[in-house]
């Protein structure tokens, strides 16, 4: 994707129309949804290489809209550099926004841990949380000027909403909370209390956040029809992960069925539920991902992919597994020594970069216009990869 | 001699270690007075330099030889002579997963200037120390260089590994780390003064 | 750096008392300061209650009564300053009064012409032609020199970010005669603790290289750049 002109050839969404466009990956995914009526929500952050800015910024501008109005709610799913990457730049181009961060994040350990990790500041190498601390320095300010304008997630908690008076497609619209349970966040305070630095130990950069105890999975519903937007939500036993969200629909079913899927944790076996795609899907929904890498691993890998297609014959991913080619220029000297020898394999952590949007065509009967930008594909023209995890 | 700005003479400490020769004779071990006197005097009105350089600062590529103004026993010599280099790359690595043969990590390109992480390497196991193996665990933090050294006059091009010994959190940091913390969350959770009082 | 140093290294200069005994090479392997290939390849030249010195495979350690020394002559430098913090984080209460740190080069320049530039542009020849000149051809030229930051506070040198003690840079024609036409740029970045109200201890100054190493190194490296730069023309 060489810019975003080409996203942009469109124009921004109908007033009556919602959409959901999915970005990624480089360090991270981003989810932008329109509401209606000029409601834009962003949903964690990437950075859009070329010009090194927060790709849902970049997105808007190309728009011509202004950040600063448009976006009404920021939701950040991950703590982790990796995974959200520009999230402090976008809560800073919108201060009018609302913060959402899973409530587990505000708890007195991680808060020590975040500072302790912080300390670590000998080595270059290693994730930082660097995001987290904006965000919560930009919440602090906020409560500080008495403005309250942030709020802690927890399962089935609203996070926004817009009246069907102002929507401008006469449906009211609800973003509802999916996770972290109680048992995510019980996961989550053991890990980091395992995880959390202690006196006298050698110091190291922030473990790998995997899994993500305390994703923000949400349902968007508009009037007659939703979406599920997955973020990392994986399968965590009986009380915590999708299982939890399941349980809790027994009790208080979520309605209505989403007819669009972006599917959690890059399509990983691990975060495939079959009840979900059964009981809060409707039947062969829409759904899009985004692609993942760790070394050698590749998520989505082949087996993920076939029980894809077992549920959906319409899934697109972001990119491609193809891996960039980028090469940086280097003296002869370092590129002969690495050609040499052959076992030293030196990648590029740029990938390829795309886009999928959705754009509502008729919301009572629940169809969409999807479009596929830059690298985006449908997901059975990948390559066969090997499952890492 | 260089003066201090009260014009006293400055106590020199520096000794060069890329080929400086501290003066034969002059200290011996049993002057310890005359040692101390030289070296340093703790004096706060006097310079101290902790530069390498004393005299002459860089008597070509050989090794300090400071034992030799000791007159004590020595053991034998090992020649360990450095081998020149010239370093054209290098990398800071942070170890993500190790497999049987190689290992994986991320890369920040330091030769560059980068701070943050933006290439990944698969690197082989053959090319670590056997005695260093141990200490490839997830997480662990390296330094990879690569470039050229001369050995007995012969240029040839070399990749090394290097683990990095990093330091400890201190009681300071953690106590320090937990206040911050805690001012953070007292300023998120504390008491709003527009909340009435319970009861 | 434009030009790769031929030979470079840096070292940690720590002045105070010390036992030079603790620093045996078994202690720093039980403190896991010194472990693996780089404790296998230790050369010891002296334990003696006044003196330490051992080789490590990319440097040396000097220990005596007054003095700390680590250098590293090999890629990664980053050692010495990681051997350093992490020793004195484990001595936290060894008394030191001044810590420095210091980084050396010697790189080539292509010819007499290259490197002469060096020395005439930082000590014009025309000054002082009467000297370094003799019948229209050369007879001398800039042997060293040394330039200092420091401001005068307190009665002491002190730098411009305040602490006290002072920046050098030396610059000398290289006598390696492994270097062609080589330059040798040195620089010390020293900070005198005397004096505080604090005692200064071994706690302190691992806090004070920890913190300040890279910055030290990337500001060494680039006063060397820019004589290398003087030297290229470029």
């Amino acid at each position: 994707m060489s810019s975003f002109l080409e996203l942009a050839a469109a124009g921004p969404p109908q007033v009556d129309q919602v959409e959901i466009s999915v970005f990624g990956p480089n360090f991270g995914e981003c989810v932008v949804v329109h509401l209606g009526n000029g409601h834009w929500i962003v949903i964690d952050s990437c950075i859009y290489e070329p010009t090194k800015e927060p790709v849902a910024l970049a997105y808007l501008r190309a728009l011509a809209l202004d950040p600063a109005e448009s976006i009404k709610a920021v939701i950040a799913t991950h703590w982790h550099d990796d995974h959200c990457k520009g999230l402090g730049s976008i809560i800073s181009a919108a201060p009018g926004a609302h913060i959402w961060i899973a409530s587990a994040l505000t708890d007195r350990e991680f808060l020590r841990f975040s500072a302790r990790m912080n300390k670590n500041t000998t080595a270059v190498a290693g994730t930082k949380l660097s995001e987290f601390d904006q965000i919560i320095e930009s919440i602090l300010t906020r409560r500080n000027a008495g403005l309250l304008t942030y709020g802690f997630v927890t399962a089935r908690m609203s996070i926004y909403r817009v009246d069907a008076s102002v929507s401008g497609h006469g449906h009211s619209c609800e973003i509802l909370a999916l996770s972290p349970s109680h048992g995510d966040e019980l996961n989550f305070r053991e890990r980091i209390a395992r995880d959390s630095p202690q006196r006298r130990q050698t110091k190291r950069s922030v473990p790998s956040p995997e899994p993500n105890d305390i994703s923000i999975a949400t349902m968007v519903s508009i009037g007659p029809t939703s979406a599920i937007l997955g973020a990392d939500l994986e399968n965590a036993g009986s009380t915590a992960g999708w299982q939890a969200v399941i349980s809790s629909h027994a009790y208080s079913p979520l309605v209505p069925r989403a007819c669009l899927y972006k599917l959690p944790h890059h399509g990983s076996e691990n975060a495939h539920n079959v009840e979900v795609w059964q009981q809060l899907l409707t039947p062969e929904p829409l759904a899009v991902l985004t692609p993942w890498r760790k070394g050698r691993g590749r998520l989505p890998s082949s087996s993920g992919i076939r029980l894809i297609a077992t549920q959906t014959p319409t899934c697109y991913i972001t990119a491609s597994d193809a891996r960039t080619q980028k090469v940086k220029r280097r003296p002869p000297g370092v590129s002969l020594s690495l050609r040499e020898n052959r076992s030293i394999r030196l990648r590029s952590l740029e990938a390829p970069f795309g886009a999928v949007r959705f754009r509502s065509v008729d919301l009572t009967n629940g169809t969409w216009k999807h479009e596929l930008f830059g690298d985006a594909c449908d997901v059975r023209k990948l390559r066969r990869i090997k499952q890492v995890r | 001699m260089e003066l201090d700005i009260n014009n006293r003479p400055a106590v020199e400490t520096s000794a060069s270690k890329l080929g400086s020769t501290v003066p034969r004779g002059a200290r011996t071990l049993f002057n310890v007075s005359r040692v101390n006197k030289r070296r340093y005097e703790g004096d706060q009105n006097r310079g101290v330099s902790t530069a390498q350089t004393e005299g002459n600062s860089q008597d070509g590529p050989g090794q300090p030889n400071l034992v030799q103004d000791f007159q004590v026993v020595q053991l034998p010599r090992i020649d360990r002579r450095v081998s020149r280099e010239i370093k054209l790359q290098e990398w800071e690595g942070q170890v993500q997963e190790v497999g049987t043969f190689n290992f994986s990590a991320r890369l920040v390109d330091l030769t560059a200037g980068e701070t943050s992480e933006t290439e990944e390497v698969d690197l082989p196991f053959d090319d670590v120390a056997e005695s260093d193996r141990a200490l490839l665990i997830p997480g662990a933090v390296f330094r990879w260089i690569v470039g050229y050294r001369y050995i007995d006059g012969q240029k040839e091009r070399f990749t090394r590994i290097a683990i990095r010994r990093l330091p400890m959190w201190t009681d300071q940091e953690i106590l320090s780390a937990n206040k911050e913390a805690d001012q953070r969350y007292e300023q998120l959770f504390g008491v709003s003064s527009g909340r009435a009082a319970a009861g | 750096m434009r030009i790769p140093p031929q030979v470079s290294g840096c070292s940690i200069v720590a002045l105070g008392h010390f036992n030079p005994l603790i620093f045996r090479p078994d202690w720093l392997q039980d403190k896991e300061i010194v472990v693996g290939s780089d404790f296998d390849g230790i050369a010891i030249d002296i334990i003696h209650p006044d003196i330490v010195q051992f080789r490590l495979p990319w440097g040396l350690l000097q220990v005596d009564r007054d003095r700390f020394s680590i250098t590293a002559m090999q890629e990664p430098l980053v050692r010495a300053c990681d051997l350093f913090v992490k020793c004195f984080q484990y001595l936290p209460e060894t008394p030191i009064m001044a810590v420095g740190m210091n980084r050396e080069v010697h790189f080539p320049t292509q010819d007499e012409m290259q490197r002469d530039r060096v020395g005439n542009t930082l000590a014009p020849t025309q000054f002082w032609r009467d000297l370094v000149e003799s019948e229209g051809r050369k007879a001398g030229g800039l042997r060293t020199l040394t330039m200092e930051q420091s401001l005068i506070k307190e009665g002491r040198r002190a730098r411009v970010d305040g602490a006290f003690g002072w920046i050098q840079v030396k610059i000398e024609p290289s006598v390696n005669s492994s270097v062609p036409f080589g330059i040798y740029v040195h620089v010390n970045d020293h900070f005198d603790l005397t004096g505080s109200s604090k005692n200064s201890n071994g706690k302190i100054v691992a806090e004070l290289v920890a913190a300040k190493w890279d910055a030290t190194v990337r500001a060494a490296e680039g006063w060397v750049d820019r004589v290398m730069e003087l030297a290229s023309g470029t």
